[in-house]
Parts: structure tokens; sequence; C-alpha cells
């Protein structure tokens, strides 16, 4: 894995050198132990991304990827519901709501049908964070709602609190 | 939209290393594709078509790319825009991408595109061979990285693979430590507690040596009380009838004097062993120490009817020693000799000087001795184990004492024996005395003429031993003294105060008021008008002993059995006393 930022720099440092983290200052050792705290809650965990633009996708991914995520993908919503139920490792969906056909609502409506899948966090992405979105979305069965652009430490923050266990 | 998008393709893939590699061909105009086909197709590598960057995407969601060869103009997402978004991926960001572009770039584009992470630029109408070359050198970079990953990974799984082992390795090793460890422990511990057992042993075993020479001190000296009343009783038989030659009493005598002797070896072996004997070194011959050995085993050589050979230096030999333990070294070793030899054999006694040494050597044609005996054979209570040997007496001191004694001159002793039936041969070798001062000891045979001291001293006898006291008193009768006898300490003073008597022969061992305090209360009371000779008897005769009877008051030390001459010459000296006062 390469490294992006100083705190991952550390840890990876400090993980080769074998050094135990209690050794360290204790700002460096709270940094650290923070990184290892959100990292350990994404990582390896499949996330299923549901969007009509490839654009979307591949920018969503980078990010997840980057955080230790396993990205699965749907270009439409039937697409996903099948992923959903096929899949049962998918432990999060990030679904874009204004798609063309069978749009984010009716996809999310479509997954909470399944019983097994009525605990699976889905997380709502749409365009307008425009009024009455939220309630609609929550009516829909997501579980949580992120207005676009996605801001990238947002969306982590809400994975987090999702997949934290 | 039938193609999935998912990451679970790139994951690691035994993939050959001269495998083709994958390349992406982007651009919108399919007779483009067509010509960087045409042109690639050569190399062998595996060519993918996009015809927008949208696509572009899709695929390299789906698959790993070694090179992108990417059009900048393209309706909607231009190259630009979709080269930004592959490098931000994790997985991409190293990919190299070449842009095509038909309209010449300008410089700030060219920035703009190395800034998104272009490695290179390809203009139309693109040259072959320039593009051919760019491509192979890009596919095989990427094979070269892709070699390195797969070696990296094999090797970081070998060293995974080596790492367990060693642990494995270490862990068994570990615990065969551990139980060596353990095992050592045990036996540790086992060995201490050996330890710990055998210095108790051994401490035992010095003890039990302890009262072993404690008790032959104490057997010997007990087994001398019950004789003196018995040499007291020949003594009188001799006293009384002089003249009268009976068989009888010179074997009792023999006898006795055997078993004095006995119970004096064994005495000097308890002192010997406790290191309390103290030898009394003076000046005599090795001639005069031969004649008083001779003295002493005569009875037993004359009994066995042997012949005596002896060969001496015809010069006296000067020694600094002890004459009388001296003699008894040979004295034993011609009793020996005697006592193993059957009747009528020849004893050898052989001495010559050899340098600053005199070597005497004792050779008898007797029963001899084993090999396995000769080692032992001065060890303390040693003797030829055999039914025969037992047959011919003897408690197996006689040579402990030989070796000891002749240790304490500074000389040493050794058997030979050709072996059981041949004889034996003892070698003594003692220094010689250079020195010259030389007198030869004459004996002295003091006349004991019965009444002697007729009717003109008094003697009182305490002893709580009835038969050592009458006999000693008998004894003093006959040599004509007055004679009165106690058995025991009680009563003591008031009889000195009535029978004045000139001289107190007092056994120190008794009940009650014992020797000792005894001599002192006559001493320090002067109930006596003049004080009478105090002779203490005793089966001590160190010279610790004597030092004790000395300070408690005594003129005389006898030991148990008293001998004739010493009663006789402190009877004597009475005399002389008695005349001193006289006058």
């Amino acid at each position: 894995k390469g490294v992006e930022s100083p705190e991952r720099l550390l840890d990876e440092t400090a993980l080769f050198l074998h050094r135990v983290n209690a050794d360290q200052p204790p700002a460096k050792s709270q940094m650290v132990q923070l990184l290892h705290e959100s990292y350990e809650a994404l990582r390896d965990k499949r996330v299923l991304v549901v969007d009509d633009d490839v654009r979307n996708i591949f920018a969503l991914s980078s990010v997840l990827e980057r955080h230790g995520m396993d990205v699965v993908t749907a270009g439409n919503g039937q697409e996903a519901v099948d992923k959903v139920s096929n899949d049962r490792d998918i432990a999060l969906v990030l679904m874009d709501i204004m798609m063309p056909g069978m749009d984010g609502y009716d996809t999310m409506r479509a997954i909470r049908e399944d019983p097994d899948s009525r605990a699976l966090p889905i997380v709502a992405l749409t365009a307008k964070a425009m009024k009455g979105d939220r309630e609609k979305c929550l009516e829909a069965g997501a579980s949580d709602y992120l207005a676009k652009p996605v801001v990238t430490d947002q969306l982590l923050g809400v994975l987090r609190q999702w997949l934290h266990r | 939209m039938a193609a999935s998008l998912t990451s679970d393709a790139p994951r690691p893939v035994p993939v050959p290393a001269q495998a083709p590699v994958n390349i992406l061909l982007v651009d919108d105009q399919p007779g483009r594709l067509l010509t960087y086909r045409a042109i690639l197709e050569p190399l062998g590598e595996r060519l993918v078509e996009a015809a927008s960057g949208e696509q572009a995407l899709k695929l390299l969601m789906e698959d790993e790319f070694a090179v992108i060869l990417l059009d900048v103009n393209m309706p909607g997402m231009d190259g630009f825009e979709t080269a930004s978004l592959i490098h931000q991926h994790p997985r991409f960001e190293k990919t190299p991408i070449i842009f095509v572009t038909a309209v010449n770039v300008g410089d700030m584009d060219r920035l703009r595109g190395y800034k998104l992470g272009a490695v290179d630029y390809v203009s139309v109408p693109v040259i072959p061979e320039i593009l051919r070359t760019k491509v192979t050198v890009l596919a095989e970079l990427y094979r070269k990285r892709r070699e390195l990953q797969l070696a990296n990974e094999r090797l970081a799984t070998a060293n995974l693979a080596l790492q367990m082992e060693k642990a494995q390795q270490l862990q068994a090793l570990n615990a065969s430590l551990r139980e060596a460890n353990d095992a050592l422990a045990a036996r540790n511990a086992e060995l201490q507690r050996e330890i710990a057992e055998r210095a108790n042993a051994e401490d035992r075993l010095r003890v039990a040596d302890r009262r072993k020479d404690e008790f032959l001190a104490t057997l010997a000296h007990e087994l001398r009380n019950p004789l003196a009343p018995l040499l007291n009783a020949l003594n009188i038989r001799r006293l009384s009838a002089p003249d009268v030659e009976d068989p009888l009493q010179g074997m009792m005598e023999r006898q006795l004097a055997l078993l004095v002797r006995l119970i004096d070896d064994l005495l000097d072996v308890a002192r010997i062993t406790r290191g309390k004997l103290i030898l009394r070194k003076d000046m005599t011959t090795l001639q005069d120490v031969l004649h008083s050995a001779m003295e002493t085993a005569g009875p037993l050589i004359e009994s066995g009817k042997h012949r005596l050979h002896m060969q001496l230096p015809p010069q006296p030999v000067a020694m600094h020693a002890d004459h009388a333990r001296l003699s008894q070294v040979f004295a034993n070793l011609l009793n020996n000799a005697a006592k193993y030899s059957d009747a009528g054999s020849c004893i050898e006694v052989v001495g010559r000087i050899e340098g600053a040494f005199v070597s005497v050597g004792v050779r008898d044609t007797g029963i001899g001795l084993a090999k396995e005996h000769l080692e032992h054979i001065f060890d303390l209570f040693s003797q030829a184990d055999t039914a025969i040997e037992r047959a011919r007496g003897g408690l197996g001191i006689g040579l402990t004492l030989v070796r000891h004694l002749v240790e304490m001159h500074d000389g040493r002793v050794s058997v030979h024996s050709d072996g059981p039936g041949l004889g034996s041969e003892f070698r003594i070798d003692l220094p010689v005395h250079s020195g010259l001062e030389i007198h030869s000891r004459v004996d002295v045979q003091a006349a004991y003429i019965a009444g002697a001291f007729e009717g003109k001293r008094r003697a009182l006898v305490v002893d709580d031993n009835r038969d050592a006291a009458d006999t000693l008193a008998m004894m003093l009768d006959l040599m004509g003294l007055q004679t009165r006898r106690l058995y025991g300490s009680s009563g003591v003073e008031d009889e000195v105060s009535a029978f004045a008597p000139d001289v107190i022969f007092l056994d120190v061992g008794m009940p009650g008021m014992n020797g000792y305090d005894l001599a002192r209360a006559l001493r320090s009371g002067g109930t006596a008008r003049r004080s009478p000779l105090l002779v203490a008897v005793t089966g001590w005769g160190q010279p610790e002993d004597r030092r004790r009877t000395s300070d408690a008051g005594f003129d005389h030390h006898l030991v148990k059995p008293p001998e004739l001459d010493a009663i006789h010459a402190i009877c004597a000296s009475l005399t002389d006393h008695g005349e001193d006062l006289a006058r």
C-alpha cells in the first residue's frame, strides 16, 4: 500500500519498526490510535456504489479504496437490487438518487422488501440539497443522507458511523 | 450495462511474467483506433479499445492496464479530465498515459498534461515506429514491475513461511530447552540431596569413628583394672616362695604379660588414632633397641622352638628415638614372625646401613601373605582372613602400631611376600643419628628380697577394688611393711591420724570422694604430724594424667597393674625418706 499522508507514514513506520504504540509521545500516539480506529472501521468492508455516472463511481471508488474498502459497483437500480440479494458480504450501500429509469427511491424500496436486507445501511446521495429530500429518502428506506457534491470527510464520517461496531 | 464494475479483478492473480499485458486505447474516432491497433498489433500485447472517457473508466474498474493511449480531444469528458480521474484512483495513480493529440500542442497544454501524470505525447499523424517504441518501453516497464511485484509476493510468502517455520522451530527448541532445564533442575536437586546425604553419612561416620576410638581407650583402661590384683597375686606367690620352681607360676606370668601387652597395644592404638601418643626421644642404639625387643619376644620365639639369626653392623648404630617404642616395633615384628611360622622355623633379622638410614629386615618362612592382603596389612584390625590365621590369635593392631611408630620416627615400613605359604619380610628404614653421644642402656635388675623393709614402715592401701587392695597390701606385707587397707575413701583421714602411715597407695577412681580430692584433703588437712608419701594407683598413664595427680599432691604415679620394681623403688625411697626424717 502506498503512503498518502503523514499519519499513514507514521503508522506504517511504527508498524515496520515493531514499535509499541504506547512508547510514542502522547499526541502522536493518540493520532495513530485514532487513525487506526477509523481505518479499522472501514478496512476490508464491502461497499456497493450505485450510480449511473461512471465518473461518480470512479471518484467514489478512488476514495473508498484508498481507505482499504472493498468496492463493488452497480450502474442502475436493478443491478443494485440483484447484487444486494446475491452478495451477503455487502456491508453498506451508497445510493445515487437521480438515476434514469428505476431511481434511488425505487431501488431502496426494492431492497427493503427483502427481509434479509432490512438492516443493511443505505446512504442516499442526492444532487440537490432540497428541502424534503431528506424525509423522502428516509421514507424510502435510506439509513442516512448525503448531499452532492460529496465532501470526502463527511462521507468517511458517515461510513464510520454505520460500519463501526 | 451488463459489465459490472468490480474491484475484485485486479487482485494478485498468478500471471506468468512474460504473458501479454493490457493496453487501453481511448479515442472517439474508430478510424484512429484502427490505426493504433495496426501499429501496436505486432507487439503481441492485448489491445482493449474504448470510445470515450467514461468507457475507459469502466474498463479500468474491471482490469489492470500497463499503458493507456488517450486521445486528448474527445466530446464530453476530454482526455485531461479522464486522465485526472484515473490518476486520482489509488490503483491507477502510477499507470502511464500517452496523450494523442491532432493539433499542435502548446507548451501550456503540455505542462497541464504532465501535471496530470502523463508520461508522454504523440501527435497525429502518428509515426508508427515512435508510438511502437514508446509503448514497448512502457509495457516492458510494467512487465518488470509486475515481475518484481510477483517476486516480492513470493518472497513475502516464503518469508512468512520461513518465519512460521522458524517460530515453530524456536518453539520446539524452547520446549526442549525447557524440558532439558527441568531435567537439569531435577537432577541438580537430586545431586544436592545426595551431597547432603553423603555429608550426613560422613558426619555419622566421623562420630562413630570417634566413639570407636573413645571406646577402645575406655576398654583398654577398664581391662587393666582386673589385671592389677592378678599380677599382684602372682608377685606375692613369687615373693613368698622364691625358691620353688612352679611351672604354673611361669605359665601364668607369661600369659598375664601377654595380656598386658595386648591391652597396652590397644591403648597405644587408641592414643595414636586420637593423636595423643607422645614420643620420649633420647639417644639410643639400634643394638639396644633390638636387644630389648628380643627380651620381649623371646618367650614366644622360644616356645615355638624357632631359630633366630641376627646380623647387625658391628659398630653401634646411633639413633635419636623413643627406645621403648622402637623396641615395641621390633618386638611386634618378631612376635608376628614367631606366631605365623610353623614350629622350629628360622627367623632372620638383618640390619644394614644405607646412607643416612639403617634398614632392618625381619624375615620368616611362615604362612606369608596373599597379594591382596599386602596393601591392607598395616590397616587397623586387618588380619589375613583365614581360619588358620585366626587360630593364631591377635587383634590386628600390632602392624598398625608398627607403621605409626615408625612413621613418627621419620622412618618407613614395607612388606614383601612371594605369596601364601612362602614367608614374608618386613623392612624398616630408620634415620641414623650422626651424633657421638652414645651410652648403652644398662638394665639394673633390683633384687627384691622378701622382708627387706622389716617392720620399719607403715603403708596404707586404699582401693574400692577389694582384690586390688588385698593383693597390694599382701605384697607390701611380704616386703616387710606394716600395712592396713581400706576399701573406700570414707574414713581415710581417721585412719591416717590413727595409723600414721609413711606411705599411702591411693586408687584414683573411687566412688564418693575420689583420689584427687582425698589427696588434696590430706595435704591441706594437716592431720598428720608428718606428711606421708602419696602414691596414685590408676589405669591412666599419660603425661596429662600424671600432671593431674601431681597437682593434686601425689608424690608418685603408678599405672595399673603396678610393677613390682616400681613398688619396690618407692618403698626403698621411703627408707631414705624415713632416715632423713630420723636425723
